[in-house]
């Protein structure tokens, strides 16, 4: 380190007076600031190279299971490009939980913890904007990373079928819903934890674990899951299949004693969107209340 | 005019108040010391004018504007440095800077100018480089820059050279000296003493979230002048002897031969002590030393008045 600041560098400006408030950026200018420097983040971690390969080996590996199998015994088994898409894309629903909770799920927790925090907390911008930044950020990231699986998905049916089924936009939509609601959840958990580590891992547990546990639930039960985040983003699939059924009982067991009876149900494409819509709006109004109000103590 | 203002300022931690009741403000440009052991609540104050905690009472004003109500406005033309912030690792040095001159809506030529500037000034490390590939004092730096890029009219300094190592301690402290002539107003916590007196004009005193004394440097080192004589006998002498001699106010003995006399600071009574000391035996050596802020801020803080 060289001489003291003072007798070095440029010459300095006269005194200052501070800026009028009219010269104050507005909203929207600072929500593009905030948006483009968390994508900037975003796309220099190891987190989203990592997704992304993630993403690209489930595909790839679908994609070499199947033409291993070849073409005959792959359309056997799905009659139709539909049917296909629908298996295909089995995956599709824990591939975006995992890709929004590592994106979303310390969004904010990272400046509620100290750090960063003060720094960009201290700025003249309303939380609400570096929120709306940031979950824009995240949903540019993730769409991304969803866009790789759906891509090998038409090049896959394309190459089997020789056409790829309209349906595929929509399935493409509801995914984008539901990549939309479990952000909002991986953020709801990131402003309510402080620490970004418990923070992911609460989003995977919750998302991974226990919306999948309340859907089985009504699988054994009889009552259909509509509360249910995991139940909703069947839609993303149930709008591709050529035989969809709302609702179907099945006996199982071994002899008549042991015989139980168990439910499946299927949402409607237009329900599975309305229950993802429900938790997006919800669990972003927290959010919003939650960051808005979080002092970061330290 | 840039103006900082804490009116009736409280903040409690369940039942423990952190702040209590504190009001005190300032104008115009200068430099204020925010002194106070660990706990004290300095911090505290300072995370209430940041917005990062919210009030159990009164308010926080910068510039006029209550910082609970309205942050956005409230911390325009305000730069803080609370804690150990820290820039994003994924982004460089000059994206940080960057980053915050837009957020403060300063066009590509005045942020371009302004981290040459401030480059030079803090000596900062490559710009180009990932923030997160830097050591502490680096970063430190770079948001110190960053925080400076606006060119704030109000800033909040918290232990500013904390953590950092003597050279970098030297760089900003040659830094905040220089930006004093500015008009601009600092707020500026700090343990250090010898800082508070290169940099600051005024000093508050906390201690356990309550706001103790408000005053000048200069003022302070007059009003709590103890001046202490340290002397040093060719054998052992009485205490009691001592404590008689005309102008000493108290004798502390370090040795039998050596004690520490307190007198009020006069040439007059020095010399008096000095005839006296003479009288009563050999003397080896005799020495004054006025500790004055360090002395005003022990005595605060330890609630022994010495006036």
């Amino acid at each position: 380190m060289g001489s003291p600041g003072h007798q070095t560098g440029p010459k300095y400006d006269p005194p200052l007076t501070r800026p009028s408030v009219e010269q104050l950026p507005g909203d929207l200018a600072q929500f593009k600031v905030a948006f483009r420097y968390q994508l900037r983040s975003y796309l220099r971690t190891w987190r989203f190279i990592g997704l992304l390969l993630f993403v690209l080996l489930i595909s790839v590996a679908i994609l070499l299971v199947q033409l291993h199998r070849g073409v005959a015994a792959v359309t056997t088994t799905n009659p139709t490009a539909s049917d296909y898409l629908v298996t295909y894309l089995a995956f599709l629903g824990d591939a975006v939980i995992i890709v929004a909770a590592f994106l979303g799920g310390d969004a904010l927790a990272i400046d509620l913890a100290g750090g960063p925090g003060y720094l960009m907390l201290t700025q003249p911008v309303r939380r609400s904007t570096l929120l709306a930044g940031r979950y824009l950020a995240a949903l540019v990231t993730g769409t991304g990373i969803g866009l790789v699986y759906y891509a090998f998905a038409a090049v896959a049916v394309q190459y089997f079928y020789g056409t790829v089924p309209s349906g595929i936009l929509l399935s493409f939509g509801l995914a984008l819903l539901f990549l939309l609601a479990v952000l909002a959840v991986a953020f709801f958990f990131s402003s309510f934890f402080r620490n970004p580590t418990v923070s992911i891992v609460a989003s995977l547990l919750i998302l991974i674990i226990g919306f999948p546990i309340v859907t089985e639930l009504g699988t054994l039960t009889g009552v259909e899951p509509w509360f249910s985040l995991d139940y909703g983003s069947q839609a993303i699939t149930s709008v591709l299949a050529s035989n969809f059924s709302h609702e179907s009982t099945m006996q199982v067991g071994a002899g008549h004693r042991a015989m139980i009876t168990v439910y499946a149900f299927s949402p409607y494409p237009w329900e599975g969107a309305v229950i993802m819509a429900v938790y997006l709006v919800v669990f972003l109004a927290l959010t919003y209340r939650i960051f808005l109000r979080k002092e970061v103590r330290g | 005019m840039p103006s900082i203002e804490a009116r009736h300022l409280t903040k409690r931690f369940g039942s423990v108040p952190a702040l209590d009741d504190a009001s005190f403000r300032f104008e115009d440009g200068g430099a204020i010391g925010y002194l106070g052991p660990n706990g004290a609540g300095k911090t505290t104050t300072l995370k209430l004018f940041s917005a990062l905690l919210r009030p159990t009472g009164g308010q926080a004003l910068l510039n006029g504007v209550d910082v609970s109500a309205d942050p956005k406005s409230a911390l325009w033309g305000v730069g803080a440095v609370v804690e150990t912030p820290e820039p994003y690792p994924a982004l460089t040095g000059r994206e940080t800077l960057a980053m915050i001159g837009e957020f403060h809506g300063l066009s590509r030529e005045e942020i371009r100018d302004r981290t040459e500037r401030y480059a030079a000034l803090l000596e900062l490390p490559p710009l180009d480089r990932r923030t997160g590939q830097l050591s502490k004092g680096q970063k430190q730096r770079i948001v110190l820059a960053a925080t400076l890029l606006p060119e704030p009219s109000v800033l909040l300094l918290d232990e500013p050279t904390s953590g950092l190592d003597p050279a970098e301690r030297v760089i900003i402290r040659n830094l905040l000296v220089r930006l004093k002539p500015e008009h601009r107003l600092v707020l500026m916590s700090s343990h250090l003493l010898q800082e508070v007196t290169e940099i600051c004009d005024r000093v508050i005193f906390i201690n356990r979230g309550k706001i103790l004394l408000e005053d000048t440097v200069d003022h302070l080192a007059t009003r709590f002048r103890v001046t202490t004589l340290d002397v040093e006998f060719g054998g052992p002498v009485d205490a009691s002897t001592l404590a008689r001699l005309p102008g000493v106010t108290r004798v502390q003995s370090l040795s039998p031969q050596r004690y520490r006399l307190e007198f009020d600071g006069s040439d007059d009574a020095r010399a008096r002590i000095l005839e006296g000391c003479q009288k009563i035996g050999r003397v080896l050596s005799f020495s004054s030393a006025s500790l004055q802020l360090e002395d005003a801020y022990l005595s605060l803080i330890q609630g022994a008045p010495r006036t």
